[in-house]
């Protein structure tokens, strides 16, 4: 009889065990519905908002694993739950363009919490069209010579001026339209001699923003125009 | 009054249908523009019939008409757009054409003693300036709020594409938890505009009059600003009418002056031109004011019970006259279909005609569908709301109108 009740006992207790460690889990067997929002971070750098629905409760941390058309990987890297229900990353995401957000489970990281969402960073640029940035110092820059294409109606923009290189700092160079649409893109070492030339790009007006990465995480920005 | 002074008969009867002709010919003017004006806001290409025009004329007449009272009567409720920065530049030229035009025509307020001196072509022509001013940024503010269109569909289409592929292959999950997790795109589809349509033409009255998420009485907005634009319509209209009556030599008697006379008639001819080229340029902008912000955007919200697509696009392939034999099948393929649940969830019902209806399918990722009549079997009206108001007793929270009053479990489907 003691036998038997010892057994139930150990039973019962292993039961209840099971039924605790099952509801310390969260209930996210199902698949999540993953959203994600780019918003503009000071200089050129990309904010993305993830919302991850139909995961209750939501994990207090998830991997998001970032990778450009081509597959290769960005970003990879564990975010906190945010206060308000989201999750956020912040990074410098070049060349502005389309990129596919991954949300893993991290404690398993294998194991995917809803679908790939792909998102396009450009729109962080509308920020600047808008000329809503703060941090932004005015200055009449750009134009320069001309250099004509093999097709006349294309034309480069050259930049000179530009900051010189020192101590590993970075430059990432943005041109683009009225619209807010991209034209070209540099990002890398200030050119040595300090001049930066476009692809051949249509007549027009176009914007300019040249943001200089420096070694000490500092970032600052230049906005022009080149005609 | 001698027998010459009279006309004839036959002349009258020429003038009255004279008459009759142009105001027929002006309200189809009136209704074409309407027409084209609420489908280009809703972004619906739709060719209307000369019957729909005739519609759209008499709702806006009588939106027109209706108003009338409404400007006495609720001065309270629409004064403080008058003062508003959008009308406050119209509002003061127009508050000082009253004054001005009162002391000028009013008898019991005119400067009767002035009327043959300096002051009154003084304020004649002050009140000409005040008239062409008031046209040109009422002209501005109107064309300003026709740059307002589409607003059924306000997407990122890309944005779109990955929420849709959020939802494929979703089988295991429950109809609830999809219901609820498109109710959230919608949300996000309008916050999305909002953030990276900022600066673009007509943002900021999409914003103040049609984005459900931002403002929780766009339809009181859009009323009050209704009611102040055709208060200062009808303030500059009267007192136009009044400068170019004015102008006319046969008025002139002892006790009037000769305006016209008195100013040259090349200066005369210069006033008549402007005044009327801005009154017929108002009077063809103000139906694009009424499309906007005058019209009542309320919409059944319907379930449709809708033939299988695939038997239907079949049966429109054969002869179109039907036979007995096809009136029969029909008959067994709607009894066999209406056991079926095949009932829509809720739609927006906007346009009902008699080839076709219009719906506008918010849960499905803003998708304005035209559904043949042959399609539809039976059509539920659930209710009514705007697709540009929210649903949600807290206002912080944006609820979707026809996810409500159908089941949680209902399935969102294409069709």
């Amino acid at each position: 009889m003691d036998i038997r009740t010892n057994a139930s006992t150990g039973f019962l207790v292993v039961l209840l065990s099971l039924a605790v460690a099952n509801s310390a889990v969260p209930q996210s067997q199902g698949r999540g519905f993953v959203y994600v929002t780019t918003q503009a971070d000071s200089c050129t750098q990309t904010k993305l908002q993830l919302q991850l629905d139909n995961l209750t409760p939501k994990p207090a941390s998830v991997l998001l694993r970032i990778t450009r058309e081509d597959k290769t990987e960005v970003a990879n890297k564990e975010l906190n739950l945010g206060s308000d229900g989201n999750y956020y990353w912040t990074g410098l995401l070049v060349p502005l363009g389309k990129y596919k957000a991954e949300v893993f489970d991290a404690r398993n990281k294998s194991r995917p919490l809803g679908k790939p969402f792909a998102f396009n960073n450009i729109e962080i640029l509308r920020d600047f069209i808008r000329e809503e940035r703060g941090e932004i110092i005015y200055i009449s820059r750009g134009g320069g010579e001309k250099e004509t294409a093999q097709d006349e109606k294309l034309q480069t923009k050259t930049v000179d001026g530009l900051p010189p290189r020192a101590n590993g700092n970075q430059l990432h160079i943005i041109v683009m339209n009225s619209r807010g649409n991209k034209a070209d893109e540099y990002y890398g070492p200030p050119p040595v001699e300090r001049r930066w030339t476009s692809k051949p790009l249509k007549p027009g007006e176009y914007r300019l923003i040249i943001a200089e990465y420096k070694s000490d995480q500092n970032c600052q920005v230049t906005r022009g125009k080149v005609g | 009054m001698t027998t010459t002074d009279r006309k004839p008969l036959l002349e009258l009867l020429k003038d009255l249908s004279a008459l009759l002709v142009g105001a027929a010919a002006l309200l189809y003017v009136f209704g074409f523009a309407t027409h084209w004006a609420y489908f280009r806001l809703l972004g619906i290409d739709i060719n209307g019939q000369a019957f729909d025009y005739l519609r759209f004329a008499a709702d806006y007449v009588t939106a027109v008409v209706g108003g009338l009272p409404q400007l006495l009567f609720a001065f309270v409720y629409y004064a403080p757009t008058l003062i508003d920065s959008l009308l406050l530049e119209i509002t003061i030229p127009c508050f000082l054409i009253a004054i001005v035009a009162l002391a000028l025509y009013v008898r019991p307020l005119k400067l009767s003693k002035l009327r043959k001196g300096r002051s009154f072509i003084v304020l004649w022509w002050t009140l000409n300036f005040l008239i062409a001013a008031s046209l040109w940024l009422l002209c501005q503010t109107e064309l300003d709020m026709a740059k307002v269109r589409d607003i059924l569909q306000p997407i990122d289409a890309a944005d779109v594409q990955q929420m849709q592929s959020q939802l494929s292959d979703s089988a295991d999950v429950g109809n609830a938890v999809l219901l609820e997790n498109r109710a959230r795109n919608v949300a996000r589809v309008y916050e999305k505009y909002t953030q990276t349509q900022k600066g673009e033409p007509g943002f900021h009255f999409f914003n103040a009059w049609f984005n459900p998420t931002l403002g929780p009485n766009n339809s009181n907005e859009r009323r009050t600003v209704y009611l102040a634009l055709l208060l200062l319509n009808l303030i500059v209209l009267f007192a136009a009418i009044l400068q170019l009556v004015s102008l006319r030599t046969a008025n002139a008697d002892e006790n009037t002056l000769n305006v016209h006379e008195r100013i040259g008639p090349g200066w005369s001819r210069l006033v008549i031109v402007i005044l009327a080229v801005g009154l017929a340029l108002q009077m063809f902008l103000f139906p694009f004011v009424y499309a906007t912000v005058g019209r009542n955007l309320t919409y059944p919200i319907v379930r449709l019970k809708l033939t299988p697509l695939s038997e239907d696009s079949g049966s429109e392939t054969k002869s179109e006259e039907p036979s007995k034999t096809q009136a029969s099948a029909t008959q067994e393929k709607t009894n066999v279909t209406a056991t079926a649940e095949n009932w829509t969830h809720s739609v927006y019902l906007i346009v009902d005609r008699d080839n076709e209806v219009i719906v506008f399918d918010r849960l499905n990722f803003f998708q304005v569908k035209r559904i043949p009549r042959s399609r539809i079997l039976t059509m539920s009206q659930v209710f009514a709301a705007s697709p540009f108001e929210s649903c949600s007793k807290d206002q912080a929270i944006f609820t979707p109108c026809e996810t409500l009053w159908i089941s949680e479990q209902t399935p969102v489907l294409d069709f």
